[in-house]
């Protein structure tokens, strides 16, 4: 079954306002999928939870501190940028943000994701930010209360950045191929991608399989069916 | 393939839409008594349209290595930048005991001093007696450190003024106090209560 505008799992493509530039747009072709392939995949990361890091952070380890904004720098950095703030300005929310982090990393010491609470603390700083900026935040009205982002837009956000977590930990070709597949699931597609990744087309199926069941365990370690109930 | 089974390759493939018609249905002939494999589809389909929307962008590297500098490792031999930090609070002399002797038990003041500093938080007390000269002039100074709220530990250390090295540098409990011998002269003093660096400006041991 395709994925159809009626999908449930459809992303709401042109949900985020602000500079139509930073958002995706068009179907993507094989090339641009793997350029993306390597954007997404980055280098493999530390397997520490987040509680861990945490801790470490806790006991003097700055290594630790590195891999938190490693970690969750792009999903904090995103969030002002999808709301229209200019380069400056999502620096300040960034800077704040981590700041807040540092500030509270003893409270935050059971914390077993960290995802969400900064989803939530980076839309608090926007609002902050821009308040004094005296900017309207082009953010959706549906908003019952301005301090939190829409559960919509925070288990989108939070969902997109596991995925990508969950790919980086997969490294290797496996989290290639399945890059490619995901951006470009057309068969049209499978000789390109072969072609890339030195396979035959005929052994794309059976590795997509095999390298999804790597990627469907480390997903749900990280916790990614918590975000799927309300689906 | 078993009739209620179905192998890797197509439960993805299907997830994918990759099958023919006739095979989508076999496929979902079989997830009806497979909760497992229904799942599985779910992840898969979930995992593709979160990267296939990923809108997200990576910050720049300045923007990044600002970030990267706001962690203050706390152990006494990590950086001394809490010594150097520049939004430290100034705490208040609300009592100096050279300026109110009525405040102060008889005491012969060119012998002793007592000074307390005070911020929002924070309370320290200060009390200073000169020792008996042995060709230097020092002094030994006590002091203890109150702080509203939970117990902790307080770090301090004692500049000479002008000097960017500390004389002393020490760790207390909140309450417990400290004791340390210094020479005639002006100093400050600098201490952190969590988060925050409190200097005591202008001790003068003359």
């Amino acid at each position: 079954m395709p994925l159809t505008d009626t999908d449930p799992w459809q992303p709401t493509v042109g949900a985020f306002h602000g500079d139509s530039s930073r958002v995706r747009s068009g179907p993507w072709n094989s090339d641009s999928a793997f350029r993306k392939a390597e954007r997404v995949i980055g280098k493999r990361v530390d397997q520490r939870d987040d509680a861990a890091l945490v801790e470490a952070c806790l006991a003097d380890e700055r290594q630790a501190w590195d891999e938190l904004i490693e970690r969750y720098g792009r999903l904090v950095y995103s969030i002002p940028m999808r709301y229209g703030f200019g380069d400056a300005d999502a620096d300040d929310v960034f800077q704040s943000v981590f700041v807040i982090l540092y500030r509270k990393l003893d409270t935050l010491r059971d914390q077993q994701r960290l995802s969400s609470w900064l989803i939530t603390t980076t839309h608090r700083e926007c609002w902050r930010i821009g308040r004094k900026r005296n900017r309207e935040l082009d953010l959706d009205h549906d908003f019952a209360d301005v301090s939190t982002p829409s559960e919509h837009h925070s288990s989108t956000w939070e969902r997109q950045h596991l995925v990508r977590e969950g790919l980086k930990r997969l490294g290797g070709q496996c989290a290639e191929l399945l890059t490619a597949l995901f951006l470009e699931p057309n068969e049209q597609n499978y000789e390109q991608i072969a072609e890339r990744l030195g396979m035959k087309v005929g052994s794309i199926g059976p590795t997509r399989a095999r390298c999804f069941r790597k990627l469907e365990r480390i997903l749900v370690e990280m916790g990614i069916d918590d975000r799927t109930t309300s689906e | 393939m078993a009739p209620n089974r179905i192998n890797d390759e197509m439960l993805i493939a299907y997830a994918a839409g990759s099958l023919s018609p006739d095979q989508r249905h076999a496929v979902e002939m079989a997830l009806r008594d497979d909760p497992n494999a229904r799942a599985t589809v779910q992840r898969y389909r979930l995992a593709s349209a979160a990267l296939a929307g990923d809108d997200s962008v990576e910050p720049p590297l300045n923007v990044i290595e600002k970030a990267r500098a706001i962690y203050q490792p706390t152990g006494a031999t990590a950086s001394r930048s809490w010594l150097d930090a520049i939004d430290a609070v100034i705490a208040r002399l609300i009592f100096d005991s050279r300026v109110q002797p009525a405040g102060v038990r008889r005491a012969n003041t060119g012998r002793q001093i007592q000074l307390t500093y005070a911020t929002d938080e924070i309370e320290v007390d200060l009390q200073a007696s000169r020792l008996e000269p042995n060709g230097n002039d020092r002094w030994r100074v006590m002091g203890q450190f109150a702080i509203e709220g939970a117990q902790r530990d307080v770090d301090f250390a004692v500049f000479a003024v002008g000097s960017d090295d500390p004389v002393v540098e020490e760790t207390r409990c909140v309450d417990e106090p400290f004791t340390v011998e210094l020479p005639s002269g002006r100093y400050e003093v600098r201490a952190r209560v969590g988060q925050s660096t409190v200097v005591l400006p202008d001790v003068i041991l003359e």
